[in-house]
């Protein structure tokens, strides 16, 4: 039996000459928030629609909760909830109805399912507002309160805080993380704001163009960060001559003629700094910096950065 | 399936097309009365002019923008993922659809039924009551049948609204028109055999009263028997049900 709630082996997705996700494993742990960070057109989407059987992948498979998507598609379908890409609700029905339907299809049997959804979520229960006059964050709810109200083992919320305001944001994240902690869901969350998915991951996965390019713990990654000293000297081409022949390092990076960054952290700065003085060189600042997760995901990807 | 269906009717809530169409039943006689009143004819002939117009070419209209309203709305709303990951099968999704059009029909048929004993009793005396009822049920039920193959039309190309119902209209017009000049076409013509619209109206009129016994010498041949009439629309639903329900199913979500 496997460890993983979602586990995808090779997973691809072609239309036409173009591979919209290549040779995709992930490996979602129950009980883990894991989050799945990509630009705008990676690939996220389409992933979790082939998670979910909303589009069949061209090859590669899909094991969820240690089943095949293809052949148990109805008893893995009811343990999930989801919400992918924009909500869509009937736009001539109100919140609350919208939901009993969803309800009375999925055959829930607790009559208050969709009040408690729709508490959870801020929105009133009986209201007799209609899907068509929400605003994006109260659309976003709604989409939540529909992907919740089954009490599903596993969440794929795709970009689930898109539209809402600050203060929605940081409720649904405290919510998510709660629904995590204390109910021991396993959520796969995706998103191309990197800030929210440090704030929010429990493993994080970096698809672009459809690959999967690290999938690591977020402490993991963050241990991983590089740790280097800033200088900023009158020279760094002759800064850079001193440390390859008196401190035997090429462990650093040129920015620019004043910016340098010297990765090997354990040389004492102060003889470096005493050293570049004593060569005419002027060193108006020192400072040890950390990478950021914006610096590192820069770098897999090869440059492009993330909102 | 049964709360697929009554999850259909949930869906149809504050849809005025649908209420207004029963509405429609129910105000048509108005004019008939009128008419029928006025000319001094009994409630028969009120009666066979509802269903003429009422049925034959109202009905498969109303039905047709119906089935466009029911097969249209998880397309337009893009409710269609949230089905499917519950998951509903789309074939049970389109025979729930099929159900609600049923039932439309057959509620349609039966208060254009209602309305016309209203105008009834102010023509004269009302009679037959419950044959009606029954004969109202079925032509209901006939008549979802007949507008099977414009769902069909309807599903398969998905597009936009004003396309589906002009093709739906067209449809409706052409099946009343053969309909209603039946007796232009041989007996043997395959218009009146396979167009549903004629089929039905040959049946019914094997059930028209007061007939001159020349009349009906003439009409006979265009008389179709129950079985006949039933196993060729069992033969329309047979073949138009599985290609709606393939045709949906194939649709893009």
């Amino acid at each position: 039996m496997s460890d993983f709630v979602i586990e995808t082996n090779n997973l691809t997705k072609q239309y036409g000459e173009q591979k919209s996700v290549a040779n995709l494993s992930i490996h979602v742990k129950k009980g883990r928030i894991y989050g799945l960070l990509g630009r705008n057109g990676a690939g996220k989407t389409t992933t979790m629609k082939m998670l979910l059987g909303l589009t069949s992948p061209t090859s590669g498979e899909v094991r969820i909760f240690g089943k095949s998507i293809c052949t148990n598609e109805k008893k893995v379908l009811s343990r999930i909830g989801n919400l992918i890409e924009s909500p869509g609700f009937y736009p001539n029905l109100t919140g609350t109805e919208n939901l009993k339907i969803m309800a009375r299809l999925r055959g829930v049997p607790n009559p208050n399912a969709v009040k408690n959804a729709l508490a959870v979520v801020g929105l009133p229960y009986m209201d007799k507002k209609l899907f068509s006059q929400y605003s994006l964050g109260m659309k976003q709810r709604l989409g939540i309160a529909n992907a919740i109200l089954h009490d599903p083992e596993l969440l794929i919320l795709d970009e689930p805080v898109n539209g809402l305001d600050p203060i929605g944001i940081v409720e649904v994240r405290d919510f998510i993380k709660r629904l995590s902690a204390e109910q021991g869901k396993t959520i796969l969350i995706s998103s191309h704001i990197l800030s929210e998915m440090a704030l929010l991951a429990d493993d994080i996965g970096i698809i672009d163009h459809g690959v999967l390019l690290e999938e690591e713990g977020l402490e993991e990654l963050e241990k991983k960060n590089s740790r280097y000293v800033h200088f900023i000297v009158t020279d760094t081409s002759q800064a850079s001559r001193i440390l390859e022949a008196d401190f035997h390092t090429s462990n650093f990076h040129i920015d620019d003629d004043r910016n340098l960054r010297l990765y090997d952290t354990e040389i004492d700065v102060a003889a470096i700094t005493r050293k570049w003085i004593e060569s005419g060189l002027n060193v108006s600042e020192a400072h040890t910096q950390n990478d950021t997760l914006e610096d590192y995901f820069k770098q897999v990807t090869g440059g492009e950065g993330i909102a | 399936m049964l709360d697929l269906i009554l999850c259909e009717f949930a869906k149809i809530k504050r849809q005025r097309f649908i209420l207004l169409s029963i509405l429609a039943a129910c105000l048509f006689p108005i004019p008939l009365t009128v008419l029928v009143a006025k000319d001094s004819l009994h409630f028969e002939q009120l009666f066979k002019l509802v269903v003429t117009f009422g049925n034959f070419l109202l009905l498969p209209c109303v039905l047709s923008v119906a089935a466009c309203v029911l097969f249209f709305m998880e397309r337009d709303s893009d409710m269609l993922k949230n089905l499917m990951t519950v998951p509903v099968p789309k074939t049970k999704l389109a025979a729930a659809k099929l159900a609600v059009l049923l039932i439309v029909a057959v509620l349609y048929s039966m208060a254009g039924l209602g309305a016309t004993i209203i105008g009834g009793l102010v023509v004269g005396a009302v009679e037959g009551v419950a044959f009606k009822l029954g004969l109202s049920v079925i032509l209901g039920i006939m008549l979802f049948v007949s507008v099977l193959p414009v769902v069909i039309l309807i599903v398969c190309f998905n597009k936009s609204y004003i396309f589906s119902i002009i093709i739906a209209f067209l449809y409706s017009v052409l099946n009343f028109g053969i309909a209603l000049n039946m007796m232009s076409f041989a007996p043997n013509s395959i218009f009146i055999n396979i167009l549903p619209g004629p089929v039905i109206m040959r049946w019914w009129s094997s059930y028209w009263s007061g007939l001159s016994p020349e009349y009906f010498a003439i009409r006979k041949p265009y008389m179709l028997s129950t079985p006949v009439c039933a196993g060729i629309l069992f033969l329309i639903a047979a073949i138009s049900m599985p290609l709606i329900s393939i045709s949906y199913k194939k649709q893009e979500d």
